[in-house]
């Protein structure tokens, strides 16, 4: 019951964040401070989101604890596809996306959708069936990192880990965030050894998790990417709990 | 059919079409940060009231800046969430005079260059001045 619970909570997690970008779309919410939540909220923005909100959590319910689970799973696909377009219009270019903002739950359950409605009109049983759609999003879930690292070889090649871009990633952010932060990554951005690691270990990590579609090692992977994560909120200062949930639902689901 | 291939036969899929499509909601390269090619320096936003260095939101009432003169330009930029945003606030605190804002503005760029690991040189380029009011009052 755990790993489809962490999963709605990562389809939650992905519907808040755009909801909540729609919402305060009117302030600096990427360079966050204090100031910018003490600024009103639209009302009638936030009441349409409310009343938005109410929907999706309806469709989620029919997904996770109706008769009508594939009704239910196109319903939250829908509706997170919607509210994204809504929040990437408010952005110029394609920045919702440059901005690394990806879905990865969306993407699982769109797996899991067709998996299990073809596996159903093809006659299998429910349980089989549904077990089989757990597969699928597993299967999403081992093509997602695999692609990143894909795409860097494909526009930096190899040279994508070297240690001078990432000395250069971690300083340029190395101005913002708490003391601690800003000293660890100043430092971290001084040293071969940090920044070579960093270069290294992200590549490959993105490629070893291509092993997620092996049920043994999904948990082996997940520590793997929780690790990747840490590296991240701690150099480059971001944290996207999604990932995280979607990775540890499936593989709390599947082994 | 065994469950595993269900896995890794919809790894396939989901890459192949992903791949071909790029960001289409659902399927993603996921390419952010892929392209350092060539990348030997960096551009960081830089907002100085009075000679300091402040956050942009501190700075409630602008004048003279114009938002469109702060891009960096030629410069790569990994942080341009921050160029937008600052723009965004510029546009939305522009005062329609100078009068009463007394503290000088400059906002630029922290040219951030790593020819060698440990090795960072930095310099500063303006891109407009004018001047404002802080949050609190400083500046009215």
């Amino acid at each position: 019951m755990i790993g489809p619970a962490l999963f709605a909570l990562a389809l939650v997690a992905s519907w808040g964040n755009s909801a909540t970008h729609v919402v305060l779309s009117d302030r600096p919410l990427y360079a966050f401070t204090t100031n910018v939540m003490t600024m009103p909220i639209r009302t009638q923005r936030l009441a349409w989101a409310g009343v938005a909100s109410v929907g999706f959590l309806a469709a989620l319910w029919l997904w996770a604890a109706s008769g009508w689970p594939r009704l239910g799973a196109a319903a939250v696909i829908a509706a997170l596809l919607a509210i994204r377009q809504v929040e990437t219009r408010q952005w110029p270019g394609q920045m919702v996306v440059r901005l690394g903002k990806y879905v990865p739950a969306a993407s699982c359950l769109t797996g899991w959708l067709i998996v299990v409605t073809l596996t159903r009109t093809l006659g299998w049983d429910e349980p089989r069936s549904v077990a089989a759609g757990w597969e699928a999003a597993a299967g999403v879930m081992a093509a997602l990192y695999p692609l990143a690292a894909l795409s860097k070889l494909k526009l930096t090649g190899w040279r994508w880990m070297r240690a001078e871009h990432h000395a250069l990633m971690i300083a340029e952010r190395a101005y913002t965030g708490p003391k601690w932060v800003r000293r660890a990554r100043s430092a971290g951005s001084r040293s071969r050894a940090v920044c070579a690691f960093v270069g290294t270990f992200g590549l490959l990590s993105e490629f070893a998790c291509a092993a997620y579609i092996f049920p043994d090692a999904r948990i082996a992977v997940t520590a793997t990417v929780l690790a990747l994560h840490a590296g991240i909120g701690l150099f480059l200062g971001y944290f996207e709990p999604e990932w995280l949930l979607v990775m540890i639902a499936i593989a709390a689901i599947t082994t | 059919m065994d469950l595993p291939l269900i896995a890794a036969g919809t790894a396939l899929v989901y890459a192949g079409i992903s791949w071909l499509v790029g960001d289409r909601f659902p399927f993603s390269r996921y390419a952010m940060y892929a392209d350092l090619e060539g990348r030997r320096e960096g551009a960081v936003l830089v907002v100085r009231a009075g000679g300091r260095e402040v956050g942009f939101a501190e700075v409630i009432a602008w004048h003279g800046i114009d938002p469109a003169a702060i891009e960096p330009f030629s410069v790569p930029c990994s942080l341009h969430w921050v160029v937008f945003e600052t723009q965004a606030w510029i546009r939305d605190h522009t005062a329609p005079s100078a009068d009463g804002l007394t503290v000088p503005l400059e906002v630029g760029y922290r040219i951030l260059r790593v020819p060698e690991v440990g090795a960072m040189s930095e310099r500063f380029e303006w891109r407009a001045a004018g001047v404002g009011r802080l949050r609190g009052g400083s500046g009215a």
